[in-house]
């Protein structure tokens, strides 16, 4: 690790940051460590911009204030993505995980205790951002196909995945760490598949379901994929759920096409699908008013069927 | 054109103003032609409103359709008299740069390749050139159907040559783009000649039939129509001419300034055809 990194931990537990910090500096003597009871303390800092663009990786304990948590992240990932966090916990529970993936935070750990366990997960955060960054510098990703993945928790593994996935890329083997688990794949940058990419993929969804994952959580599904899913069936495995998903809406008057995002619980639940067929949305400084551009009546009945939340699957 | 329909009004709209076009050309109803109890003859232009992809495909297939046009309001005309052109001058469409379009289109551009290696190269010059286009669903269309005519062109091709004994052809393939406002035309040519078009269609049929996720082939390359299926999904129409042992030329023309509500409306046009040489 680099001597010049600059860390963040927020945690409302002095002993506990301090503690951190304390290990933070004998991973790394040179390292800068500023802890912080909560994000209004962060703000209050001297110069927090400063302070945020030269942020290499924050810490959060995941047992105080969860939306305090998310405004802390929010406002970092705004000014610089490629700071990396981190979440710890004395127990790791899927609901708070699922909101902090949610807002950006990637790599998780039960309470650091042990400088080899920290020194890991600083390593493997740092990697996977690296990795990140330099996929989103490439010129396009239309050329390439990526996987990232990350063991959550012992239930739960979590694949994020870039690009078209077409005859020159493979799908990684992935084996969960106990029979039942469940594997959550983020699309939100999935590009879209050619017809062998398609074949590669169903065949990936039977191996990965023969090797002990029963439950798969489909999450940030563009539209394009959608309209997969739905006519190739065989995409979406059995137990397999969508948790949030895009769909395009239209506007006739400028000819502009825009993806709105819906998300379980907040926009609809497996009971009630009832989508807006308008919304109203600021365009360019404009109020325009978008029609749903889906052929979403059709559809309702696969996606009600098909939706769920991460924690009502890894109860199931 | 001559124009034969049970129902006088079918051809009214355009039949006036295509009485003196391709003179030598049929075109009738397919409800008409199925009534004459006679096989449809490849020159012929068949014609319906209102079948869905499934139907028309279904439809090629059994009855060994060469052209199948489609009414849609605003192209209709337009659509007949290019499929006119296709059965009176088809060795016309395998000319580079052949176009769907009338002259007002603003753009076209050539791209050669002939290795995989090329590929990431000719996406890029296919993204830039795209890029004017406002509709990125149109967009994405696009490339979704240049990935499968790729996968014909390079991978489908030069294999169905070798097993037919089509020998010592060139491996360069061409892709030709232009669009006005309304249509993006991409046309993708391969020097084998060795697309079957009985084949194809055939496959085809049994996607749309099973459903394409049963029809897909998990056991190994080809074979399931997923790639044509998902090109002809992309395309308003369709067309495929083939010069054996020569050249096979794939185009499909993609609506760009329509949502995808009003573009999955559309009803789609279907060509297939033989020609015995080309100089």
């Amino acid at each position: 690790m680099n001597g010049l990194s600059t860390y963040a931990i927020i945690d409302q537990n002095q002993r506990e940051r301090f503690f951190l910090g304390d290990l933070l500096c004998q991973i790394d003597a040179g390292s800068e460590v500023l802890t912080f009871q909560d994000s209004n303390e962060f703000v209050n800092h001297v110069n927090p911009e400063e302070l945020i663009l030269r942020l290499k990786g924050a810490f959060v304990n995941m047992d105080g204030n969860l939306a305090d948590i998310q405004t802390f992240v929010d406002a970092i990932r705004r000014r610089n993505p490629q700071t990396f966090f981190i979440g710890y916990s004395t127990v790791l529970e899927l609901s708070p995980i699922r909101e902090l993936i949610d807002h950006g935070i990637t790599h998780f750990l039960v309470w650091p205790n042990e400088i080899p366990a920290l020194k890991a997960k600083i390593q493997s955060a740092e990697k996977y951002h690296q990795q990140l960054a330099e996929a989103a510098n490439e010129s396009s990703i239309q050329f390439r196909f990526r996987v990232w993945h990350e063991t959550l928790t012992e239930k739960v593994s979590a694949v994020s995945l870039l690009g078209t996935l077409t005859e020159n890329f493979e799908l990684p083997k992935i084996v969960p760490l106990r029979e039942g688990a469940v594997l959550l794949l983020d699309c939100e940058n999935l590009k879209g598949f050619n017809s062998i990419g398609i074949r590669a993929w169903v065949l990936w969804i039977k191996r990965l379901t023969l090797d002990g994952f029963t439950q798969f959580i489909f999450r940030n599904v563009h539209s394009s994929f959608l309209r997969h899913l739905r006519s190739i069936n065989v995409m979406m495995p059995e137990n397999g759920w969508i948790d949030s998903f895009y769909l395009i809406y239209f506007n006739e008057e400028l000819d502009i096409e825009k993806e709105f995002k819906f998300t379980h619980g907040r926009d609809f639940d497996a009971i009630k699908m009832e989508l807006p067929l308008t919304i109203e949305s600021i365009h360019q400084n404009k109020q325009l008013h978008f029609v749903l551009d889906d052929q979403v009546q059709a559809c309702l009945s696969f996606y009600t069927g098909k939706v769920e939340t991460i924690d009502k699957v890894v109860a199931k | 054109m001559k124009f034969y329909a049970t129902d006088p009004t079918f051809f009214s709209d355009v039949s006036d103003e295509l009485n003196q076009e391709s003179q030598s050309v049929s075109v009738g109803h397919l409800k008409f032609l199925e009534a004459s109890q006679d096989s449809i003859k490849s020159e012929w232009i068949v014609v319906e409103d209102s079948l869905d992809p499934r139907d028309l495909v279904a439809a090629v297939f059994n009855k060994s359709i060469s052209h199948f046009v489609q009414k849609n309001q605003g192209h209709f005309a337009q659509d007949l008299k290019k499929a006119g052109a296709l059965v009176e001058t088809p060795i016309h469409y395998f000319q580079s740069g052949y176009s769907f379009m009338e002259s007002d289109h603003v753009q076209s551009i050539q791209i050669f390749f002939s290795k995989p290696e090329e590929k990431a190269e000719m996406l890029s010059k296919v993204i830039e050139f795209i890029d004017p286009i406002k509709s990125t669903s149109a967009k994405e269309a696009a490339i979704s159907a240049i990935e499968e005519l790729y996968m014909n062109a390079m991978i489908d091709a030069p294999k169905e040559s070798r097993r037919l004994g089509l020998t010592d052809a060139n491996t360069r393939c061409e892709l030709f783009l232009c669009f006005n406002q309304n249509t993006l035309q991409i046309s993708c040519t391969d020097s084998f000649g060795s697309l079957d078009l009985k084949k194809l269609f055939g496959r085809l049929d049994e996607v749309y039939r099973r459903g394409p996720g049963q029809a897909i082939n998990l056991e190994g390359t080809g074979g399931a129509g997923i790639g044509c299926f998902l090109l002809f999904e992309q395309c308003r129409t369709l067309v495929f001419g083939v010069v054996k042992g020569k050249q096979t030329k794939v185009t499909g023309l993609i609506p760009i300034n329509l949502s995808s509500r009003e573009r999955a409306k559309i009803k789609k046009s279907l060509h297939g055809f033989e020609v015995e040489q080309c100089d």
